[in-house]
């Protein structure tokens, strides 16, 4: 994963110029790595839900980062909103993992409880 | 010592003759290296190194940006988030390996299990498909065992009705028994029939002519216990006698008609009143039954009703 950091915001040029824009591309990276995680399902894992939030808040603040002229602040909120969403993405799947692993465990219980039963005379 | 310092603005000041205090790390930062050290202790650095290694690289940037900057708290930002992504990721891929070994495990026992049913399900039909045929076999022998009796009932009724107020018939077991009061066929101590009764036992021989189906007749005479036993043996043979020449002549097969004289040693009822020694004075049928079912179905069908 890249980080732009390093080229934009360091340097001391652009000061408070009312015509900035949204990046675009690092906007639509951002978008996209919560619509995965939307995708996967955050409902239960609250961590993830959590994450996705502040990713969300963090896409809304690079708007008004924009809003006020600031592209390079813009362009660190929109990161952090990537690796938010990427880290509600990892902890929704990894839940889900967990539940499949938990549910078929269960189901290998059951069913052992009742090959068990049937041997019994 | 000098340090950048980072405004607002994103302008670098260079701050002079500040001395040696040092900021500390902030809070964000001390949590990225928390962070990325619980994730280290745990399966992270041997199932997701490469997202270990970007987290380490985020962090070192964080570390030698200045203390308190913006720059040290984005980088510890990400850095944060990445150690947690490489840990959330590491973890996923390990549970993702037990669940492949509970998935074939589960397989087993499901196949296990399907395997049981199937033999259980095998074992039942074939006791099912048992079951049945014996009960089949069963309806069979109980309807063979119905109709028999309905033909023996049929036979007895109707010879009852032929023969109501003569004899009286009975069935026992493969004999049918056709008891004949004593003073209907003789007089006192007399073995030869009366003429009445001859008439009566026309009767008797058309019945017996009409019906297929018996073996033989066995003709048995029965006396009151007045009297000594040998006298009344004797009489009851006389009497037998009687009746047995009588069915001869009247068509009776010879080799199928017995006669025998039992004397006082069978009685049916008691000895001790009048009534009950009229009722042992009496001259048994006994028509025993042909074994097998041709006689029964000649019977039924030739059968008078």
């Amino acid at each position: 994963m890249k980080t732009w950091i390093g080229a934009s915001l360091f340097s001391s040029a652009l000061v408070g110029c009312a015509s900035a824009q949204m990046p675009d591309a690092e906007l639509t990276e951002a978008k996209s790595a919560v619509r995965a995680a939307e995708a996967v399902g955050v409902e239960n894992a609250p961590q993830a839900r959590l994450h996705l939030k502040m990713a969300s808040n963090q896409i809304e603040e690079a708007r008004r980062h924009v809003e006020d002229g600031n592209e390079a602040k813009a362009r660190n909120a929109l990161e952090r909103a990537q690796y938010d969403a990427e880290l509600a993405l990892s902890l929704a799947q990894a839940q889900r993992t967990l539940d499949e692993l938990k549910e078929a465990k269960k189901e290998i219980a059951e069913l052992q409880e009742r090959l068990q039963g049937d041997n019994q005379p | 010592m000098t340090f950048w310092r980072w405004n607002a603005l994103g302008m670098g000041t260079l701050l002079v003759g500040a001395g040696c205090a040092t900021t500390p790390h902030s809070d964000q930062f001390n949590q990225a290296q928390q962070a990325y050290r619980e994730a280290q202790q745990g399966v992270a650095a041997q199932l997701t190194p490469d997202e270990m290694l970007e987290a380490e690289n985020l962090l070192e940037k964080a570390e030698s940006a200045e203390n308190g900057s913006y720059k040290e708290e984005q980088y510890a930002y990400l850095a944060e988030r990445q150690a947690n992504i490489a840990q959330a990721n590491a973890a996923k891929r390990a549970m993702q390996d037990e669940l492949q070994n509970v998935q074939t495990q589960r397989e087993e026992l499901q196949a296990r299990a399907r395997e049981i049913a199937e033999q259980r399900a095998s074992t039942y039909q074939q006791a099912y498909q048992q079951s049945r045929e014996s009960q089949e076999d069963l309806a069979r022998q109980l309807e063979q065992i119905q109709a028999e009796r309905a033909r023996l009932e049929e036979q007895l009724g109707s010879m009852s009705n032929q023969l109501e107020g003569l004899a009286e018939v009975v069935r026992e077991k493969d004999e049918l028994v056709l008891t004949i009061n004593g003073s209907v066929l003789f007089e006192s101590n007399e073995s030869n029939l009366m003429a009445t009764a001859e008439r009566n036992l026309e009767n008797v021989a058309k019945v017996l002519k009409s019906r297929q189906g018996w073996e033989n007749i066995v003709v048995v005479g029965h006396t009151d216990a007045r009297g000594t036993e040998q006298y009344n043996r004797q009489l009851s043979e006389a009497r037998a006698e009687s009746v047995r020449s009588f069915l001869v002549e009247s068509g009776i097969p010879a080799d199928r008609v017995e006669a025998r004289g039992k004397g006082e040693s069978d009685p049916i009822a008691t000895n001790a009143t009048p009534a009950g020694r009229a009722n042992n004075r009496r001259v048994e049928l006994r028509i025993k039954d042909r074994t097998g079912g041709e006689g029964g179905e000649q019977a039924m069908g030739r059968g008078s009703r």
